[in-house]
């Protein structure tokens, strides 16, 4: 086998990228599991943004951060290629990295948030859960504060009946 | 105070969502290409098993068919192709406020738009012999003013002076996407064998199925009849393509 390859060391920009993978792939993926309440939908959301973001390594300015372009990115991805997800009939199959037991408390608690629409799913993860201010969530969703605000209420409203 | 219904099953929520882990090292697209351009070690044993692969399949496997840390403020030597990319998104139907990312002001990745096929030229190089077939060296250019994204093989077809199909590839099935800057220049090898028909009108070259539009390469001369000889009468030929490289 004649195939060579010269491995050369990281760029900067490649460091960046691996340690944006380490510090943030938990982040998008809840965000991902937020929009879809879709876990193998969200893991491949999650692995999508991030493929974005090594395409773009080179034009992004990383000393900025990495996680608020992460998250449009993967709002942007589901709501273009995932779209079709919410209208299958058949539910999903248990995800390969989720083991039974978290399995079956995980469809408990997608069952209750089913109730939820996207945006109402992802504004009370990311305000109530992550503690983003409602400006910085409004931002990532492409939407104004009062909406966000507006959308949590309801988002409380349906689960305290659900 | 009792926790609310909805805080119950938020606290839930999050305690499942934060046992998940990601599923592996982060996703590298492969690249190649420019000096200096570094390649990962992830993206070296990706591209290791697509050579073995394409090596493998150009050399035994007959066709079945017929015919944040750190700053970078300047465009640092981007790659001059990135594989494995996925397909970019359609912008979004809503149009409420523009989300601002803070990291780029530069093309969001949904705007690497499939290539024009009117903006793509293909050329034949050179056909080199090789054992009881006929390689094809094939230049792909982008001629388009901008960056833009294409399938990384094609159906390859290999016709003769008249557009006529003497020997068809399979369909492309690939999801892998290579980016092409504009003026980027990319080959490939084709390998044909197994031409037992009439002798072809000249000049024989290589067509490409991508994107529902035909891509004819400009022959490597206009008197140019090379054909691969006849190993079994009777029997399909044979074309192949190897990944686009830079």
């Amino acid at each position: 086998m004649g195939v060579t390859i010269n491995v050369a060391a990281l760029e900067p920009t490649e460091l960046a990228y691996e340690r944006a993978y380490d510090e943030h792939w938990p982040d998008v993926f809840r965000f991902a599991l937020a929009w879809t309440n879709d876990w193998a939908a969200a893991e491949d959301l999650a692995q999508e943004s991030f493929l974005r973001l090594w395409n773009q390594r080179n034009r992004l300015d990383w000393s900025r951060p990495a996680l608020p372009w992460l998250l449009v990115t993967t709002r942007r991805l589901a709501t273009d290629r995932f779209r079709q997800l919410r209208r299958r009939l058949a539910p999903p199959p248990p995800p390969e990295s989720l083991n039974d037991a978290v399995h079956a408390r995980w469809l408990d608690v997608a069952a209750a948030m089913g109730s939820l629409t996207p945006i109402e799913r992802s504004a009370l993860v990311m305000t109530a859960i992550e503690g983003l201010p409602y400006e910085e969530a409004a931002r990532v969703l492409g939407t104004t504060a009062g909406a966000l605000r507006a959308a949590v209420s309801r988002a409380r409203t349906k689960l305290e009946g659900a | 105070m009792e926790p609310t219904r909805s805080d119950q099953i938020l606290d839930e929520w999050s305690s499942v969502a934060r046992s998940a882990t990601p599923p592996g090292p982060p996703p590298h697209a492969v690249t190649t290409g420019v000096a200096g351009a570094g390649i990962s070690l992830a993206g070296a044993a990706v591209l290791v098993v697509a050579l073995v692969a394409a090596f493998a399949v150009l050399g035994n496997r007959p066709s079945q068919s017929g015919p944040a840390g750190l700053p970078t403020a300047s465009p640092s030597p981007s790659p001059s192709v990135a594989v494995a990319i996925p397909a970019p998104p359609t912008p979004e139907p809503t149009a409420t406020a523009a989300p601002t990312p803070t990291l780029t002001p530069t093309p969001s990745p949904s705007l690497i738009a499939d290539c024009n096929p009117a903006d793509l030229a293909t050329q034949i190089t050179l056909w080199e012999g090789a054992a009881g077939s006929r390689i094809g060296h094939v230049q792909l250019t982008n001629n388009g003013s901008g960056t833009c994204s294409t399938a990384d093989t094609w159906q390859p077809v290999l016709v003769d002076g008249q557009g006529r199909a003497l020997i068809e590839g399979r369909p492309s099935t690939t999801a892998t996407r290579i980016i092409l800057p504009a003026g980027q220049v990319v080959t490939t090898l084709v390998l044909v064998s197994n031409y037992c028909g009439p002798v072809p009108a000249a000049p024989v070259s290589l067509s490409f199925v991508v994107d529902g539009a035909t891509l004819t390469a400009a022959p490597e001369s206009a008197t140019d009849t090379t054909v691969p000889p006849c190993n079994g009468p009777g029997q399909p030929g044979s074309i192949e393509m190897q990944p686009w490289r830079s």
